[in-house]
C-alpha cells in the first residue's frame, strides 16, 4: 500500500491520522498485505470476476402498483422521533 | 485580455415513466397527500430487499437505443453512500462502473449548423425524498420530510464536456426533451420535478490543454434557467480569471429570484461515496433478443418524422419543424388529416392553422395541444368547410373564435348564424345590382378601361353579403352586368 492509499483510506474513514501513525499503520497494513499476496500465484486467467454470489441472474417484477396498508404506514411513521401532520419532522438542513 | 473557451456538461435526470418505484410496489403518482405512497422497502426498514422494476430498466434501454448508445449486456448496480436525510438508506442505489448504456450521441442545430454531443452513459438510480424548508412564504426553523418520491426510477444521462454555449445546452434539454417525449419513456416535466439538470461549467485559455476549474450547477429545473445560470457562471469566471484569482472546484446553486450562482458546499472527493457493488440486487444479463425486441418497439422519432412531413405532406421545412416539434402536436395534425379526404390538397392549409391561429391561442391561454379546446375532428371539419367553399377564410376566423371558445362543431355556428356561402345566381345578382348603382364612380371609372376598379364593387358587394357571397360568381356576374 501506498502512502497516498493509505491517507485515502483514513478520509473515508473519517480519522485523523499524524505522520508517525501513517508510517506504523504503513508497515503493518503492508505486512498483512504481504501476507495475503500468497493468494496471487493462483492462476485465475480463465475464471470470471464474481459480481454477486448467487448465480441468481435478471430478478425483476412487473410494473404493477399495489399500495401498502395504511396500518404498515402508520407503524413507519410512528417510528420517527418527531412528526408533523403526515411529514417527518426533522433538523433544519439548509442554512439561509 | 485572453480569449476563453467555455466546456459545458450536462447532467440530466429524468424520472422514468412507471406506475410503481423502481425497487418496490409504491404508487408513483404526482402531488399524493405526504408520505402516503410509502412502505418498508422505499423508507428502509431493517431487513427489506429491493426488487427491480422490470419496465424502468426498459425505460432507459429504450432512450438509450433511440440516442445511439451502446447497450451493456451485463450490468450490475451499486451504492452510493452519502448521508442526507432525504436518502432514508443513507445510500442510494445506482449504477457506477457498468451502467445500462455507454457512449450515445444526439445531433442538435444551432444557428443552422449541426454539431453531434457525445453522451457518456445512461444509467438507473432511485429518486430521493422531498424535503420542505418553507409552508406557504413562511420559512421554517426545522425542514419536513416526504418519502413520496423515494425510490421513483430515475434515468441519469451524463454528456461529456462538449457543448459550448448556454445556446447549445438549451437546443440540447430541448431536443433531449423531445425525443424522450416521442419514447414516453419520461414525462420529461420540469415544473413537477420529473427532469432535472445539474450543469458543470469550465472556463479556459483558447489552446490550454488542461481543463478548466469545474463548477457544477445544481438542480436546474427549468430550461430557462439553465441558459441564465450558464450566463452568469461564465461571466463570473471570466471576471475571476482576469483578475489573476483562482477558480474553486465546488458545487452551487442557481437562485432564481437573484439571478445569481451561490455557492452550495466544496465539492466532494469521488471517494466519499465509498462506491461498492449492491449485495442485494442481481446482476442483469440482457439477451439481445430482449434488446432487439424493446428496439422494435420503437416508435417514429422526430428528424424522421419532420423528413416524412416534408415528402409525404409536401410542407416546408418550417412547417413540419413546427408540427414535429412536440409528439403532441405532430399526432393532433395526423388525427386532423387522417378526418379529411382529398388529404393531398389541405396538407399544408391544415398546417397553417395549426401553426398560426391555433398555438396563438394556445400560447396566450397557456393551454397544452392535447386539451385544446378545438378537437382535431372539429379543426378538420373546419378546414373542409373551408376547402369545399362553403364559408369563406374571412368567415373561416369567426367561426374559429367561437369554436375555440365554446368548444363545439363548426357547422353548428355556421347553422346558426347562418354562415353558409351563398351561391344562388339569382341571389348575388340582386345584390350586385344594388352595388353599382351605389358606386357610380367605380362603374363610370370601370368603363373608361380601369378594370382594377371592379375590385372595389367587389368589395361592396361582399360587404354586403357579410362575406357570405361566392366571391368567384359575384366577379363573374359584375364583369357580365358592366360590359
Amino acid at each position: 500500500m501506498l502512502k497516498s492509499e493509505l491517507n485515502d483510506v483514513a478520509f473515508v474513514a473519517k480519522i485523523f491520522i499524524n505522520d508517525v501513525e501513517k508510517e506504523r499503520y504503513l508497515k503493518s497494513i503492508n505486512e498483512m498485505l504481504d501476507y495475503v499476496k500468497i493468494l496471487l500465484e493462483l492462476d485465475i486467467n480463465n475464471l470470471e470476476p464474481t459480481i454477486h454470489v448467487t448465480k441468481l441472474r435478471n430478478i425483476w417484477r412487473e410494473d404493477v402498483v399495489k399500495k401498502c396498508s395504511n396500518e404498515v404506514i402508520n407503524q413507519i411513521l410512528n417510528a420517527a422521533p418527531e412528526k408533523e401532520g403526515n411529514f417527518y419532522k426533522i433538523r433544519k438542513v439548509i442554512e439561509s | 485580455m485572453f480569449r476563453y473557451e467555455v466546456l459545458i456538461g450536462l447532467e440530466v435526470h429524468m424520472q422514468i415513466n412507471t406506475k410503481s418505484k423502481i425497487f418496490c410496489e409504491c404508487s408513483t403518482q404526482f402531488g399524493a397527500e405526504a408520505n402516503s405512497n410509502i412502505c418498508v422497502i422505499c423508507t428502509s426498514q431493517p431487513g427489506v430487499i429491493p426488487i427491480l422494476n422490470k419496465k424502468a430498466v426498459e425505460g432507459v434501454i429504450k432512450t438509450g437505443l433511440a440516442l445511439n448508445f451502446t447497450i451493456n449486456r451485463r450490468c450490475t448496480f451499486a451504492r452510493k453512500q452519502y448521508f442526507y436525510p432525504d436518502v432514508p438508506k443513507n445510500y442510494q442505489i445506482t449504477q457506477f462502473e457498468s451502467p445500462l448504456c455507454s457512449n450515445g450521441k444526439l445531433s442538435i442545430i444551432v444557428n443552422e449548423r449541426e454539431k453531434i454531443i457525445n453522451i457518456e452513459r445512461i444509467h438507473l438510480e432511485e429518486d430521493t425524498g422531498k424535503l420542505l424548508h418553507k409552508i406557504g412564504g413562511k420559512k421554517l426553523n426545522y425542514s419536513l420530510l416526504d418519502l413520496n418520491r423515494a425510490g421513483i426510477g430515475l434515468m441519469e444521462l451524463v454528456t461529456k464536456p462538449e457543448l459550448s454555449s448556454p445556446q447549445e445546452a438549451v437546443e440540447f434539454l430541448r431536443e433531449l426533451k423531445n425525443i424522450v417525449e416521442y419514447l414516453d419513456t419520461s414525462e420529461c416535466n420540469m415544473e413537477e420535478g420529473k427532469m432535472r439538470c445539474d450543469v458543470n461549467v469550465s472556463v479556459r485559455i483558447v489552446g490550454q490543454k488542461k481543463l478548466g476549474v469545474r463548477v457544477e450547477i445544481k438542480n436546474m429545473n427549468s430550461i430557462s434557467g439553465v441558459k441564465d445560470a450558464i450566463t452568469y457562471e461564465v461571466q463570473r469566471h471570466k471576471k475571476i480569471l482576469n483578475s489573476g484569482a483562482r477558480l474553486v472546484q465546488e458545487t452551487r446553486f442557481w437562485d432564481a429570484e437573484e439571478k445569481v450562482t451561490k455557492s452550495m458546499r466544496l465539492k466532494e472527493n469521488i471517494l466519499d461515496y465509498r462506491y461498492f457493488t449492491e449485495p442485494d440486487l442481481v446482476p442483469l444479463y440482457l439477451s439481445n433478443c430482449f434488446i432487439e425486441n424493446l428496439y422494435k418497439q420503437l416508435p417514429e422519432l422526430p428528424r424522421i418524422k419532420k423528413a416524412r412531413f416534408i415528402k409525404n405532406y409536401n410542407l416546408s421545412e418550417y412547417d413540419a419543424s413546427y408540427l414535429t416539434s412536440s409528439k403532441m402536436i405532430a399526432e393532433y395534425y395526423e388525427d386532423a388529416l387522417s378526418n379529411l379526404d382529398n388529404k393531398n390538397s389541405v396538407t399544408k392549409l391544415l398546417a397553417n392553422w395549426i401553426s398560426t391561429e391555433l398555438s396563438a391561442k394556445l400560447n396566450a391561454s397557456k393551454i397544452c395541444i392535447t386539451k385544446s379546446p378545438i378537437s382535431s375532428k372539429n379543426l378538420s371539419k373546419l378546414i373542409s368547410l373551408i376547402q369545399n367553399e362553403i364559408i369563406s377564410g374571412k368567415i373561416a376566423k369567426i367561426v374559429f373564435e367561437e369554436m375555440y371558445e365554446k368548444s363545439i362543431d363548426p357547422e353548428i355556428i355556421i347553422k346558426k348564424r347562418g354562415f353558409t356561402r351563398i351561391s344562388d345566381e339569382s341571389v348575388i345578382t340582386e345584390i350586385c345590382e344594388k352595388a353599382i348603382i351605389e358606386s357610380p364612380n367605380a362603374v363610370a371609372e370601370f368603363k373608361i378601361g380601369k378594370k382594377r376598379a371592379i375590385d372595389a364593387i367587389i368589395g361592396l358587394v361582399m360587404k354586403k353579403s357579410k362575406g357570405q357571397a361566392d366571391p368567384k360568381l359575384v366577379n363573374k356576374i359584375l364583369i357580365k352586368k358592366l360590359n
